[in-house]
């Protein structure tokens, strides 16, 4: 086939214009960094976008022999796993109380390392500041196993809590198989565990402030707490709400590891989160694909959702959030 | 000079943007060695549209692939590699580590196992994940019998079904005659069933599963706190455990002790023998009643055998810490003299570890003098009861794709296994020079290791950890020369006690393999309900309304359908 050299004219300028676009020179501009990200981006897309297309196997069941593509639709227009773990009673509790203890956490749990990262930097000797710092940023390298294994001692009948407790005249109790008590357990333990791990991150944003700030207030009269509140809080206050961001978003799939060494037969009534139900209830009557991968998917849509209010909040009131 | 700097600036950046990207590629290419497919004639299965990846488990070295049509002279000549999921293969298969139990089954065999290892936390995820991909080993381990994937898997083409014809294997087959296996073939519950597995027993006959669950007491402390006999009945039961709490059994002047404590709170619902036997194993187990199967924890006696432990806890003979003991704190708390009694199994290796630990602790002493079986208690029908359930547990399945040769080949590596000989290779070595036979008995030659300790035979052979692979150690415990006589009698007349005296619950075995359509729905679990009603503070109320959530909930249908599916099957009440 010969080609027309006239037509073939105007292509190679038309070309020659896409080349002339804004974005393409830009990039053209900065190919060796565009060639740095290519393997982040490369992962991404083999790594999570591509296996996203399995999620329709919430809506099938799964068939071994014809694979995820070509296994049936359920039932009721493909939802019916999403109704089977609705009518579940079991399911229906653990969905509560993940809602009830992320609740518990962000009020309770998320505050602390913030208060924590004040009272730290308020310490003059930088010895003492460092000794601080470690002690409560160690328990966070031990394992769950571990730390719960520790309080289990502790909180047991002949523990040392019940010991102080009989020596003052009173009754014993035990903590970790009361309800009442049993999620309040779950927040200090995990505060004792985690607020000085957390508390880096705000320590890390109170060193970026420029000390002139603080120098030209005490020099102007402010005291400790004014310094505090008008120099150190500000600083502050965009990471607090990128991190309660995040912190929201996570909670649905935050904590297994906790609960699931602490808790017992005695709370599974307030303590079962989905995470805990799910891996229980696996082991009673085995679950299939599509029940799991159901699951999946409804906590990744709450977890977006959840996500993307917190932003909103989060943007209006700092002016600054994740996106 | 600027601009070579640049340009190798550029080259240098070049280069590692490139080398990440290979190696990315690189992570997840895929080594397709064009395997072939064998035709499985017993399961119908649609063909198979995914490509057929094979990365652990490559199966065969040889050249044909196809399944023989005239059967070779000698069916063991020629050599064949098998992939086998088990839990804890990896550590039983070290690499380049010398073993000569393994060796002998090899060369016996003429095969070499490819271990692909799975432990006993992701073996089930692991499993259903290669079930999914196409990636399942020849043989793999798991106890799938009642879930559903049994049924995905047969029906689709997954599992390869087992020959009618077993008689070229006739240790296993004399196995697979049993009574309790009957119940694994598939369709469940139908007699003419096929099989799709090799069931891997701990008891070959459910009445030798007795010794299974069980407590154990200090009878040197029952003589300290003035009871001469044991318990007979609950209420002396009761009295005996506040005896051990409160009136100093180890007599070191401190109130240090506690009653009855567990291997873990699902061992508990035992002391159901004097109420609901249908209860002991802490599952509901199906009981005769008024011409129907019903789950035994709606009947009245469990309601008052909840509420009889209930009052064991209120009175303080049980370990307050029973909702969270975990591990070994159990069997610590008893063979360290914290608790009175222990609630577990009464097989001589549990013997055997409590033994070891009270005897560590207080050298000089004895268990034999100091601990005791518990006969059983009585039940408020004057009767009494042992346990009774399958003695299996989980089941080997071989992967649909294996040809016949293959097929005939992992049988009669189990054949060989459950056979005299490869018994006694894989739980007591090499005989002339770790054990030597004297008449039928096995005697063990003394070894010792380089610390001065009796070996540990699985430390010279890898391969006995995994010395399960066709059958768990309860078959053989008795006769088993690894562990002392005296164990071994203690639980045995235990077992010839409760043969000769106890009934068992009014139920079938064949209904744990009773397939109906709300069978995922029947989630009722015991032993977890029990903690809960025990630490409430209303027992009956908070019982009763949790039996009733359950009928409500679940439950009124699942009786009808059970029933309904019963009555097709002719398993009558």
């Amino acid at each position: 086939m010969k080609i027309d050299a006239n037509k073939a004219a105007p292509l190679a300028m038309k070309v020659k214009l896409k080349l002339k676009h804004p974005l393409i020179k830009r990039m053209l501009y900065y190919k060796y960094f565009y060639i740095l990200i290519a393997p982040a981006i490369v992962l991404y897309i083999l790594f999570s976008y591509i296996p996203l297309y399995g999620t329709i196997l919430a809506f099938k069941d799964f068939n071994f022999a014809k694979g995820i593509l070509h296994s049936p639709w359920t039932g009721r227009h493909g939802f019916q796993h999403f109704y089977d773990l609705l009518s579940e009673d079991g399911f229906r509790k653990a969905f509560w109380n993940t809602i009830v203890i992320s609740l518990g956490r962000i009020i309770f749990e998320f505050p602390i390392p913030i208060a924590l990262a004040f009272l730290i930097n308020e310490i003059r000797s930088s010895v003492f500041k460092k000794i601080a710092q470690t002690l409560f940023t160690f328990p966070h390298f031990i394992s769950w196993v571990v730390v719960a294994g520790i309080f289990f001692n502790l909180l047991a009948d002949a523990g040392v809590l019940n010991q102080i407790i009989v020596a003052l005249g009173g009754e014993k109790i035990n903590l970790l198989t009361q309800p009442g008590t049993f999620r309040g357990l779950l927040f200090a333990t995990n505060a004792w565990k985690e607020a000085g791990w957390s508390t880096i991150i705000y320590l890390a944003a109170i060193s970026g402030v420029n000390p002139q700030l603080y120098e030209a207030a005490i020099v102007d009269g402010a005291n400790r707490f004014q310094l505090m509140r008008y120099i150190t809080w500000p600083a502050l206050k965009s990471v607090i709400g990128v991190l309660l961001i995040l912190q929201i978003a996570n909670s649905f799939s935050y904590g297994f590891d906790q609960i699931f060494n602490l808790y017992n037969a005695a709370v599974f009534d307030v303590s079962d989160t989905i995470d805990t139900y799910i891996y229980r209830r696996t082991f009673i009557s085995g679950l299939d694909f599509g029940s799991s991968t159901a699951i999946g998917l409804f906590k990744a849509l709450i977890s977006l959702i959840l996500m993307y209010m917190a932003n909103f909040f989060v943007t209006r009131s700092t002016g600054k959030g994740l996106y | 000079m600027e601009k070579t700097k640049r340009k190798a600036r550029r080259l240098g950046m070049l280069t590692v943007a490139v080398l990440l990207v290979a190696a990315v590629f690189s992570g997840c290419s895929s080594n397709n060695n064009g395997k072939e497919e064998n035709g499985n004639a017993a399961a119908q299965t649609e063909t198979d549209t995914q490509a057929d990846s094979s990365n652990t488990t490559d199966t065969t070295n040889t050249s044909t692939n196809k399944a023989e049509t005239e059967t070779p002279a000698d069916p063991l000549a020629e050599h064949m590699d098998i992939s086998i999921a088990m839990w804890g293969i990896g550590d039983a298969l070290p690499d380049g580590v010398e073993d000569p139990v393994l060796d002998a089954i090899s060369k016996k065999l003429n095969i070499t196992i490819k271990p692909v290892n799975v432990t006993w936390d992701d073996y089930a995820q692991k499993i259903q994940v290669w079930a999914a991909s196409d990636q399942l080993p020849d043989l793999f381990a798991i106890d799938a019998v009642t879930s559903p994937n049994l049924t995905s898997w047969a029906t689709q083409g997954i599992i390869h079904q087992l020959p009618d014809d077993l008689s070229a294997y006739p240790t296993l087959a004399k196995m697979m005659e049993g009574p309790d296996f009957q119940a694994y073939k598939f369709p469940l519950g139908d007699p003419n069933g096929k099989f799709f597995s090799i069931p891997r027993p701990n008891f070959r006959d459910a009445n030798l599963n007795a010794n299974s669950h069980g407590i154990i007491i200090r009878k040197d402390w029952m003589q300290n706190v003035g009871i001469a006999k044991a318990p007979e009945t609950f209420d002396e039961f009761i009295a005996l455990m506040k005896a051990f709490a409160e009136k100093d059994p180890d007599q070191n002047g401190k109130k240090d002790t506690v009653g009855l404590t567990a291997y873990s709170p699902a061992w508990l619902p035992y002391l159901m023998q004097a109420y609901e036997p249908g209860l002991m194993g802490g599952v509901s187990t199906w009981i005769r009643n008024n011409g129907q199967w019903i789950p035994s924890f709606t009947t009245d006696r469990a309601t008052e055998g909840v509420k009889a432990i209930k009052k064991l806890y209120d009175e303080g003979g049980l370990d307050k810490d029973i909702a969270t003991i975990k591990g070994s704190e159990g069997i610590d708390k008893f063979a360290s003299g914290i608790a009175g009694a222990y609630a577990h199994d009464t097989v001589p290796g549990t013997l055997l570890q409590i033994k070891t630990k009270y005897e560590q602790l207080n050298p000089g002493k004895k268990f034999e003098d100091a601990f005791m079986i518990m006969p059983p208690l009585k039940n408020v029908d004057g009767n009494y009861y042992r346990f009774y359930d399958t003695g299996i547990w989980s089941e080997s399945y071989i992967n649909a794709k294996a040809d016949d040769a293959k097929v005939d080949r992992i049988l009669r590596l189990f054949d060989f296994l459950l056979s005299e000989e490869g018994f006694n290779l894989t739980h007591f070595g090499i005989e002339g020079v770790d054990y030597v036979k004297q008449g039928d008995k096995i005697v063990m030659v003394d070894q010792k290791d380089d610390t001065g300790n009796a070996l540990v035979l699985s430390s010279k052979y890898p391969f006995m950890k995994i010395n399960y692979f066709a059958e768990w150690s309860g078959t053989s415990s008795a006769t088993n020369p690894t562990l002392p006589l005296t164990l071994r009698n203690m639980s045995k007349e235990n077992l010839d006690n409760l043969l000769a005296n106890a009934k068992t619950a009014d139920t079938d075995l064949r209904l744990n393999f009773i397939d109906y359509p709300s069978r995922a729905k029947a989630n009722e679990k015991f032993d977890v309900d029990l903690i809960k009603v025990i630490l409430s503070k209303d027992a009956e109320k908070t019982w009763k309304d949790m039996t009733q959530a359950y009928l409500a909930d679940n439950y009124d249908t699942i009786i009808k359908e059970f029933n309904a599916k019963t009555k097709e099957l002719g398993i009558n009440p």
